[in-house]
């Protein structure tokens, strides 16, 4: 048998507005996250083979899981478009839905199951069809065996489905399974007395107070006097630090929670605190009260620092003269077109004034000008100071729009020149973003250089530039 | 942020309208207004309806303007928290600091003595 | 480059071997284009490529637009593998409907 796990990014997206970092199926419900207990009841209904179907980005899943060599099974991973239906996701998979009973679980939803029971009788008497539903999704069984359309259906093991579809949903069933049934699931943590699952590494102070059902994840400070449970699910690297009390709250990891916070019914992780009844966020920049225990961002490699500053002075040096007599000879032909832009340097949405200038392409002196690409020449104070790139992603001004977009793009490093401006593709439909991200990936100073020229290049050759 | 005296039975009470944030930035100017009401009346009334954040500091500032009102035996009362400031209360446990009401007019009537 | 071509359910199914880069994306897109004036319904299969960069994406996308605009289409065969990866990575996975099947991918045309 095998399984399909289809979600949507309509279906997560209420999740991905609160918590931006966290990966919506990585989402940790009592610690576990979201797609190893459906993974785990696949296991249970005696799937060797999982696909994981979606129209969302999976890269930080397929680094975490890769081929689901941990769990003794195949996991693969392929794509859909966001008005793909039932049908097509069957269609788009057929060399994997061939031949097999599938086991389909299509939505953003929990399902409530007991890894005690057995599982793989009921499933192989049933006849196909949709099995459970709810509001965000349901499971269904394809391509079961015809003949048990006849028979009765075995009698049907614990199996319920719960929506997911707000932080409530998620505070709920995290307090519930902890404080009512976590037998069911495989849950992380090492429990020496009933409700009370620990991590590995957890310091508590001697003066802090836990009291059961409580989940610590790993690396966890508890500072002194702070008071933890009852109801208190905390996630990994977290520090608490004293005096703190958090009682039925859910803490994500890598939190820092500080001094003398109160925290009872809430959900808390990446700098806000959401309160489940009435889904009110607070992002609470101040380090004192809450931050994100970050890891260190990805930061360009030393070289790769070095060589783009010795490109900038160079080019600085190099083209000092030309800059001058041209810039003074356009603003008296009124060629020149100055223009301070403020745009985003980094994908966290620091910004940055620039100076941006237009050059008018006529006339010798301005044609002159762009060969020499001398509109870019004030952008290379930005590059000693280490702002910006010589060769990357493309400039986004800073507009609601383009805070959005770099939202999803991590790897933005924004340049003088333009990975799309060195393959001349059409920069229309932002596909210059499919060309950044390829060459962003691959991190080779040596390739950097050459599409470094090519974009130069490119420059000389399209004569109405930008 | 506006301030206006209003008048009730038993004397005067400042009426404090902070907009927008109270952070490291502004708080301290926030402090200085309020040492300006303090010099007129001991009951203050801060009315938090334009009020859309504050961080460890301006909760810092807002208490030491309570602390500055006991101490000339007075109050200072809050009104009209929005949800989001009002969770910011209850996580920092400001809230059992102050007295907190839905709107002005019950927060200054609660000055007057027979609603003491 | 090799560029094999089969009719599977009536449509032409095309399935280049090797490498698909900047060194022969232009020739790629041509000799595609030319096959779209007489069918504008196709399918290329990328199970046989080793290789494919930005230059083998703008490829595809362009002859992706070329069937849109003739009111064709391009569906895309790719298994769970190192191309997939990188139409992932560009989120250029995005623009296509991609199958695990040839049979699968030119049967679409049908409904």
């Amino acid at each position: 048998m095998k399984a399909i796990i289809t979600v949507k990014e309509k279906e997560i997206d209420w999740f991905r507005s609160l918590f931006r970092s966290c990966h919506p199926l990585l989402m940790q419900i009592c610690k576990k996250p979201f797609l190893e207990y459906l993974v785990d009841f696949s296991i249970l209904c005696g799937c060797s083979e999982i696909r994981l179907v979606t129209d969302i980005p999976v890269q930080r899943v397929e680094d975490l899981y890769g081929d689901g060599s941990r769990w003794g099974i195949q996991l693969s991973y392929s794509s859909i478009r966001e008005t793909d239906g039932f049908d097509e996701v069957l269609e788009k998979n057929s060399g994997f839905c061939r031949n097999t009973t599938l086991l389909v679980f299509e939505g953003f939803f929990f399902l409530h199951y007991d890894k005690n029971l057995d599982y793989s009788d009921f499933f192989r008497s049933l006849p196909g069809g949709e099995l459970k539903r709810c509001s965000t999704g349901r499971l269904s069984i394809v391509g079961g065996s015809p003949e048990n359309r006849s028979r009765p259906t075995a009698e049907s093991p614990l199996l319920e489905t719960t929506p997911l579809s707000s932080v409530a949903d998620i505070h709920q069933l995290s307090i519930e399974i902890l404080t009512r049934n976590p037998e069911r699931y495989v849950l992380p943590g090492y429990s020496s007395e009933n409700q009370a699952f620990i991590g590995q590494n957890v310091v508590i102070a001697r003066k802090a107070e836990i009291n059961p059902p409580v989940m610590i994840g790993n690396h966890v400070q508890i500072h002194k006097d702070a008071v933890i449970g009852p109801g208190a699910i905390i996630g990994s690297d977290v520090i608490i630090d004293s005096n703190c009390q958090i009682v039925n709250s859910v803490v994500f990891d890598k939190t820092y929670i500080g001094k003398h916070l109160d925290l009872k019914g809430k959900v808390v992780g990446e700098n806000s605190v959401v309160n489940p009844i009435d889904g009110i966020q607070l992002h609470l920049e101040d380090e004192h009260l809450l931050s994100q225990v970050r890891p260190a961002s990805p930061r360009v490699p030393f070289l790769h620092r070095l060589v783009t500053r010795i490109h900038a002075l160079l080019a600085m040096i190099l083209l000092l003269l030309p800059f001058l007599c041209c810039v003074s000879i356009l603003k008296m032909q009124k060629r020149w077109m100055p223009q301070k832009q403020s745009v985003l340097i980094n994908s966290q949405g620091k910004t940055r004034k620039l100076s941006r200038p237009r050059i008018a392409p006529t006339g010798y002196i301005g044609k002159f000008a762009l060969l020499l690409s001398l509109d870019r020449f004030p952008l290379l104070s930005a590059v000693l100071g280490g702002k910006l790139s010589m060769i990357g992603s493309k400039i986004l001004e800073d507009t609601g729009e383009n805070r959005e977009k770099i939202k999803e793009y991590s790897s933005y490093r924004p340049a003088v020149f333009s990975y799309a401006e060195a393959e001349t593709w059409p920069d229309e439909n932002s596909e210059w973003e499919i060309v950044e991200r390829f060459h962003l990936a691959r991190k080779s100073i040596f390739h950097d250089q050459i599409l470094l020229i090519k974009a130069i290049v490119n420059r000389i050759y399209t004569e109405d530039n930008p | 942020m506006k301030t206006e005296i209003k008048t009730i039975s038993s004397g005067q009470v400042a009426v404090v309208s902070p907009v927008g944030r109270i952070d490291a930035m502004n708080s301290k100017q926030v402090r200085k207004k309020f040492e300006e009401c303090l010099n007129q009346t001991n009951l203050v009334v801060f009315d938090c309806r334009e009020l859309e954040f504050l961080d460890s500091t301006g909760l810092g500032g807002l208490v030491s303007c309570l602390h500055k009102t006991i101490s000339a035996d007075g109050d200072l009362r809050l009104s009209g928290l929005s949800p989001r400031v009002k969770m910011i209360f209850e996580v920092t446990q400001a809230e059992s600091l102050f007295r907190i009401f839905p709107d002005v007019d019950s927060a200054v009537a609660s000055f007057s003595p027979d609603q003491e | 480059m090799k560029l094999n071509k089969e009719i599977l359910k009536t449509r032409p199914v095309f399935s280049p071997e090797g490498r698909l880069d900047a060194s022969n994306a232009g020739l790629f897109k041509s000799r595609l284009n030319e096959e779209i004036t007489a069918e504008k319904e196709i399918v290329i299969d990328l199970s046989r490529l080793e290789f494919l960069d930005s230059s083998g994406i703008g490829a595809l996308i362009s002859i992706h637009r070329k069937c849109d605009k003739e009111r064709g289409g391009l569906k895309l065969v790719c298994q769970h593998d190192r191309i997939r990866k990188v139409l992932e990575l560009t989120r250029a996975d995005r623009l296509f409907d991609i199958y695990d099947e040839a049979e699968a991918a030119a049967g679409s045309f049908l409904k």
